[in-house]
């Protein structure tokens, strides 16, 4: 039944003139998000504009998309893809998505969306994915507990800034800092080191990651930092227990932490939330301090090679990218702060948010966004991000080695068998 | 019954009765099967034409720690979920015959619950009996018995704990089921003989009981064992895919999950998922051997 | 008090404690599918704090997914394979049980090798082939291959191994046909045929990684599935539609369980005496 209502569908969209495009999304959130879009692309574009939106479980929609690429088997037209995920496709010369490069180019996408984010899903020159998320890293801070504790913001402008005082905190039975596995690569790409070199290296600025693992022990260690039960503040128990017992005061995380997780979350602590700037790393001998913020993460829209509808499908994607209504609703909708720099100026990303204690998430990200570090993509990186989510940190807090020995292994794992060689 | 030694004679009757069934199992299980072999011994190419490259993969697995670490995994999950289960379930099955004969049934049928639960919905459960001090098992478990709340999922002295409990806890009401049909199936004059003669308790145990219902044993243990070892879905719930803090939960179905999916190399993840195979059939091998020479060794 | 007394009492007094173990996780789903996110994550909670019935209400419209239709083909997708896998394991299991061939051991030694092969090893190219064989998308496409049961291989060898040798004999007297001898010893082994087509229609109903492949456009997928692509996306998606649904899904298992429970208890009697 199903196919021959799929086949009425082809013959009524061939004599309109217009295929369905088969978007795979990995949210129903998002999906809601993408509707919106294509309604919206149908009422100011193209009413024949035919859009099939498809969300799956956020695990297996890229489980469905290797096997759909490696078998060529029932593929998307577009996928938004977590750029985590993206790194896995960029194996050898050739990769399943389109190079949107010339496209790019006549869209002025190449000069309007942050050159930081436009890298991410680019490889070898070509651009072959846009990024939806700005994907800032920021500090978001307990305005309560820090007028309980005689705190303001500006106090932190350093990681040393925090030990010292969250180490006061610590002997008034306080932790500080949320602490999650993430935070190494986030804290080791704000002080300019990477995972991954040009050459597909790992951890070219060994000793630096070194010492950032260390930093993230010492504040495990010294309680300043709290690592969360499940190891990951990705968890509604956390919202629903350390936070809301008020065992933190501050969490590090991008722009979409704050607008969806922690807005879902904690709804009860409206109000109470305050956004800053990461704290800097002073470099002791030149006394100059790091960018304040970083990345991590963030979907990006790709167009499958395959598609017989890559034309539209660009499209649409073009729109999403540069239409102003559909960066505001991104962020309106909770989803995230676009990466289009013209929609910097829309007075409704910029306003102040009565969540955040009428803090402008939108003019905070805007500062930042010049100093967005750039990601290493690498086809190893998923692995990479998987086994640092697994052990890195915890293994420590449990006792298991320290951070050098730490380290090298997963150096060394990801160098031999963590994921597929470079083919050529 | 035709022996037909020496004459090759097709019943045609026994082949249309048997034909359905295996002409499936060649189409949709034998062909997928040989295509995975195939794809075993082939590059990891997640996009372009991959090409032959041999034992490569098997070869790379003999030298890789965190193979042998989900074997070691794998082994004891199993040893470990075997026993709990069917020491605890064959106490449970004794227990419920002592039980008033109304509340049996719907005990029973408590039981056998866990079976009928959707694994979306014990993903999120577990998430919170699991979780560390929030959780569940400490609140009502560890704490009121004197310990320190214990992190089940990311302490990785207890991650494979948490996995042999979550086995356990899907596994033990069918295991008790079966095992009291088993009890029930005891011809009574044997027993009541035994009983008369002044055998003891333990003794009935060991000598009547366990020889009767060895063949229910046999089946369940086969069960289990393959279950722990081939199935996913457990850890998944837990896990989903990954093995905890230094894959102290590594089975070998997350890692072959993990080559496949996460490191994008199918023929690896091939590779793994066959060599389950004779870990499994060796494990299967030692249960049906030891206890017979067990039995040998100690029954009269 | 004797002993035997004191050891009925614990027997009673612990099982009772051990069913309602095994039971929480039931009511637990069933009182989320009435609590908010924050409730449901919130262990100290157990009853919800409001009752309403609101993500009832959005399951059934449909609101994430077709919640009628997702039934449906569950429904259709796991009695298929229920009874069609029952019926061929045993049209087979009476060849292999009953009569003494060469090349028996062969064919029972690939039932064998059926159990002993992990689901994950077949994905992949079981998702190739049924595709090449244009079933993709096709509730048929996840049922034939379900209807391929090792275990289910074996266990009707052995019980056809013990059917009394008495009545095949008088039926081959009489100059029966093989298939004729089948379906006249059929009737009598009624239990065990619903003891196993049960454990086969739970076991299909929440199959996963061959379905989430197999099955893809929203009118093709299965209730485990649809509710699973709920679960674990975004933090924002009301996790009470999910218990919700995981309720009312439950209701076809437990319809067929209360129906095939005292079957299913006698047919383990009689198998495991034998």
């Amino acid at each position: 039944m199903a196919a021959s209502l799929l086949a009425m569908l082809a013959c009524l969209s061939r004599l309109l003139g217009a295929e369905p495009v088969n978007i795979w999304i990995s949210s129903q959130q998002d999906k809601i998000y993408y509707d919106n879009m294509v309604r919206l692309y149908q009422k100011e574009v193209d009413p024949n504009f035919a859009a099939n939106v498809q969300a799956f479980g956020f695990r297996e929609m890229p489980d469905k998309l290797a096997i759909a690429f490696k078998t060529q088997t029932n593929t998307p037209d577009i996928v938004q893809l977590d750029e985590v995920f993206f790194g896995m496709y960029l194996q050898g010369a050739d990769t399943p998505f389109v190079d949107l490069t010339d496209r790019v180019k006549k869209a002025k996408l190449d000069v309007d969306i942050l050159p930081q984010r436009l890298e991410l899903f680019s490889h070898r020159g070509k651009v072959l994915g846009l990024p939806q998320s700005l994907s800032a890293v920021v500090l978001y801070y307990r305005r309560d507990l820090f007028e309980q504790f005689s705190l303001s913001p500006s106090q932190f402008q350093t990681w040393d800034d925090v030990m010292r005082i969250g180490a006061d905190l610590v002997a008034e039975n306080q932790s500080f800092l949320a602490l999650d596995p993430s935070y190494f690569g986030i804290l080791l790409r704000q002080r300019g080191g990477h995972l991954f070199d040009e050459d597909g290296g790992v951890l070219p600025d060994f000793d630096l990651a070194v010492d950032t693992l260390e930093f993230l022990g010492e504040l495990a260690q010294s309680q300043v930092g709290l690592m969360p039960d499940r190891s990951t503040i990705f968890d509604p128990v956390f919202f629903g227990g350390d936070v809301a017992n008020n065992e933190i005061m501050a969490i590090v995380g991008a722009d979409w932490y704050g607008l969806d997780m922690i807005q879902q979350f904690s709804p009860e602590l409206e109000g109470e939330w305050g956004i800053m700037p990461l704290p800097a790393w002073r470099d002791e001998e030149t006394k100059t301090d790091s960018v304040r913020t970083s990345t991590f993460a963030g979907q990006g829209l790709v167009i499958y090679k395959g598609s017989e509808v890559i034309d539209e499908s660009w499209e649409f994607v073009e729109f999403v990218m540069t239409n102003r209504e559909a960066n505001a609703q991104r962020f309106l909708q909770g989803n995230s702060f676009p990466a289009f720099k013209p929609a910097f100026e829309d007075l409704r990303l910029l306003q102040p948010q009565p969540f955040f204690g009428y803090d402008s998430m939108g003019q905070i990200l805007v500062e930042l966004a010049p100093d967005i570090p750039r990601i290493a993509m690498n086809p190893k990186r998923p692995m990479a991000v998987f086994m640092i989510r697994e052990g890195l940190l915890s293994g420590i807090m449990y006792g298991e080695g320290d951070a050098r020995s730490s380290l090298t292994r997963f150096k060394e794992q990801l160098e031999s068998g963590g994921g597929p060689p470079d083919e050529d | 019954m035709d022996l037909a030694k020496g004459k090759f004679r097709v019943s045609w009757g026994r082949v249309l009765l048997a034909a359905p069934f295996f002409a499936l199992l060649v189409m949709f299980w034998a062909i997928p099967l040989f295509q995975g072999m195939r794809l075993s011994f082939e590059s990891d190419t997640l996009w372009g034409d991959s090409h032959f490259v041999g034992f490569k993969h098997y070869l790379s697995l003999w030298g890789d720690p965190r193979y042998w670490r989900a074997v070691w995994n794998t082994v004891l999950f199993t040893v470990a979920t075997v026993a709990f289960v069917l020491g605890f379930a064959l106490l449970a099955a004794h227990a419920l015959r002592l039980c008033w004969g109304r509340i049996r049934g719907p005990l029973t049928f408590a039981f056998m619950v866990p079976g009928l639960c959707p694994p979306t919905v014990l993903a999120l459960l577990f998430l919170l009996v699991f979780h560390g001090k929030e959780g569940l098992l400490n609140q009502w478990v560890v704490q009121p018995l004197g310990f320190e709340t214990i992190n089940w999922l990311s302490d990785p002295d207890y991650i494979l704990s948490a996995v042999v409990v979550q086995a356990a806890w899907r596994w033990t009401g069918f295991m008790t089921f079966f095992l009291l049909c088993a009890l029930n199936a005891r011809p009574r004059d044997v027993l009541d003989a035994a009983e008369i003669d002044g055998v003891n308790a333990w003794q009935r145990f060991t000598k009547i009981t366990l020889p009767l219902i060895a063949p229910t044993l046999l089946f369940c243990l086969i069960y289990l064992v393959v279950d722990c070892f081939a199935q996913f879905a457990g850890s998944y719930v837990l896990f989903g895919g990954s093995g905890g803090t230094n894959d102290a939960g590594l089975l070998l179905v997350s890692y072959a999950y993990q080559k496949a999916f996460v490191g994008g190399g199918f023929g690896s993840g091939a590779a793994v998922s066959l060599s389950i195979v004779p870990w499994l059939a060796g494990m299967l091998f030692l249960i049906a051997f030891a206890p017979r020479a067990f039995w040998k060794g100690g029954g009269a | 008090m004797n002993l035997k007394t004191i050891g009925k009492t614990v027997a009673n007094v612990s099982m009772l404690g051990v069913a309602l173990v095994f039971l929480y996780p039931l009511f637990w789903m069933f009182l989320g599918s009435f609590k908010d996110n924050r409730e449901i994550f919130d262990t100290s909670l157990f009853w919800p704090i409001q009752w309403t019935g609101e993500y009832y209400g959005i399951l059934i419209e449909g609101e994430f997914f077709n919640f009628g239709r997702s039934l449906f083909n569950s429904i259709f997708i796991a009695l298929a394979q229920g009874v069609g896998g029952t019926l061929l394991a045993s049209m087979a299991g009476f060849v292999l049980g009953v009569y003494r061939f060469r090349s028996r051991n062969l064919w029972i030694g690939i039932g064998v090798l059926v159990v002993l092969v992990p689901v994950q090893m077949m994905a992949l190219p079981l998702f190739i082939w049924v595709n090449e064989v244009g079933l993709f998308d096709n509730p048929v496409g996840v049922i034939l291959p379900g209807l391929v049961s090792g275990l289910g291989l074996l266990f009707f060898t052995r019980v056809f191994r013990q059917v009394p040798r008495e009545l095949l004999d008088v039926a081959r007297i009489e100059g029966a046909s093989e298939c004729r001898i089948f379906l006249t010893v059929l009737p009598l082994l009624k239990p065990f045929l619903i003891a196993f087509g049960f454990a086969h229609f739970v076991l299909a109903w929440h199959a996963h990684v061959i379905p989430l492949l197999i099955l893809h456009s929203d009118s093709a997928r299965t209730l485990p599935l649809s509710l699973a692509a709920l679960f674990g996306s975004s933090l924002n998606s009301p996790q009470a539609v999910l218990m919700a649904g995981s309720t009312l899904g439950m209701m076809p298992l437990i319809i067929v369980f209360t129906v095939a429970y005292p079957k299913l208890k006698s047919a383990l009697q009689e198998f495991v005496a034998s």
